[in-house]
């Protein structure tokens, strides 16, 4: 393990770690069996790294500490919405189970088949990865959020309930307060080759985000759908 | 009979700093856990491998079982594990610790106590209160989200 933690380079994990190509850890999956702790990585950041490059790592270390301990607090509550849905739509509005285009990797979308594929293939997505799915699951397909987590449970190496179940109830907004969604511009932005944006398919993203939040979310300025 | 057990689980897949020659590493292989959990074949191997390269004893079975049987064994006197934050595993653990109330099961130390009780707040409201324990500074930059 402490060759892998050689290898972080905590600069230029602050500078790209947003991009899909960036250069994030890949720890998760030693964190989540216990073979490495928060501590160990805190520990070699603070003599090996200078204080104000690893901030940003430590930040990112720090949600999962986050999550683990709201989990603590409250593991009755780990399927439930923690709040209603933000986006104008009830939770009897989405969907309890994942459609099967999703689950194998066919949905015609381009993008969103390249990630599911990694998912499957490899066990791991990048957090913007993440996002993306999470977020073309709930809200363009209108899927409940519990089925999605669960599916990421089956197929990630970190799958871990805290971290993935909220970081869901944040992309859904029953856990934050507005939706998560994003465009083909972000994709381009931080998708650099990993992706192949710019593909026919991929035409649903294609759009602003006001377009994208009233076709989304029709209902969302009055509340919820009438 | 002052051997000590350590019941790894797949939270706590590292030796304890404190094992000593004698003791033993156990990892109980237990089909009805992996069915509740419905794990790909990837996440399996990527347990199985991780045992391999601990050295560990590995059994197949219940275990609920494989534990009564272990802690008949005359040189066992002590069997420690871990807490778990997934559902299925503690419920497993703590029915275990029932039929064998000297199992051990010693809590995880979080990065940093962040006190969290419901009313559960957003992340940066408790980020903002440790920034400075963890990185020895305030940066107000990072009380963004993601876009
Ligand atoms: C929908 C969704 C589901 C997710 N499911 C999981 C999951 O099951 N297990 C899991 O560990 N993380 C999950 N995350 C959080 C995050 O995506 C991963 O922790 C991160 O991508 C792991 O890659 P890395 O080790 O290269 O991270 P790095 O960026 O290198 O970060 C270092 C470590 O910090 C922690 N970390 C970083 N970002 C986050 C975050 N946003 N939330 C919590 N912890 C973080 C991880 O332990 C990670 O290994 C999920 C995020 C989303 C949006």
């Amino acid at each position: 393990m402490r060759s892998r933690l050689a290898e972080i380079d905590a600069t230029r994990y602050a500078k790209t770690r947003n991009a899909l190509t960036g250069a994030v850890t890949q720890l998760s999956p030693y964190f989540r069996h216990g073979i490495l702790t928060e501590q160990d990585l805190l520990a070699y950041l603070n003599q090996a790294t200078d204080a104000d490059q690893a901030t940003r790592l430590i930040q990112q270390l720090t949600w999962r500490s986050y999550f683990h301990q709201v989990h603590a607090a409250q593991p009755e509550h780990i399927w439930q919405d923690a709040e209603p849905y933000k986006t104008g739509w009830q939770a009897h509005d989405y969907d309890p189970t994942l459609p099967d285009d999703i689950a194998q990797g066919q949905t015609g979308i381009r993008l969103i088949d390249q990630l599911i594929r990694s998912l499957l293939k490899q066990g791991y997505l990048h957090n913007r990865g993440r996002l993306y799915l999470a977020a073309y699951v709930v809200h363009w397909r209108r899927v409940a959020w519990q089925a999605g987590a669960r599916w990421f449970l089956q197929h990630l190496l970190d799958g871990d309930i805290a971290s993935n179940n909220y970081s869901w109830q944040w992309v859904a907004s029953t856990f934050s307060n507005k939706p998560y969604i994003f465009n083909l511009e972000n994709a381009r932005t931080f998708a650099g080759d990993a992706l192949d944006c710019e593909h026919a398919s991929n035409a649903c993203f294609e759009a602003t985000y006001d377009q994208l939040q009233a076709k989304l979310f029709p209902y969302q300025a009055r509340g919820t759908k009438p | 009979m002052n051997q000590t057990l350590y019941w790894l689980h797949d939270e706590h897949l590292a030796p304890p700093d404190e094992i000593e020659e004698g003791d033993r590493l156990v990892y109980i292989w237990d089909d009805t856990y992996f069915d509740t959990q419905a794990w790909s074949f990837k996440r399996l191997a990527f347990v199985y491998e991780t045992l391999c390269s601990l050295e560990c004893e590995i059994f197949q079975a219940s275990t609920v079982q494989a534990i009564d049987e272990l802690s008949t064994q005359s040189d066992i006197s002590t069997i420690v594990t871990w807490q778990a934050q997934d559902p299925t595993l503690s419920h497993l653990i703590q029915a275990t610790q029932r039929r064998h109330p000297k199992l051990q099961v010693r809590p995880n130390a979080p990065l940093v106590d962040l006190q969290i009780k419901p009313p559960v707040k957003r992340f940066f409201y408790y980020w903002k209160r440790v920034e400075k324990m963890l990185t020895g500074r305030q940066n107000p930059r990072t009380y963004r989200r993601v876009k």
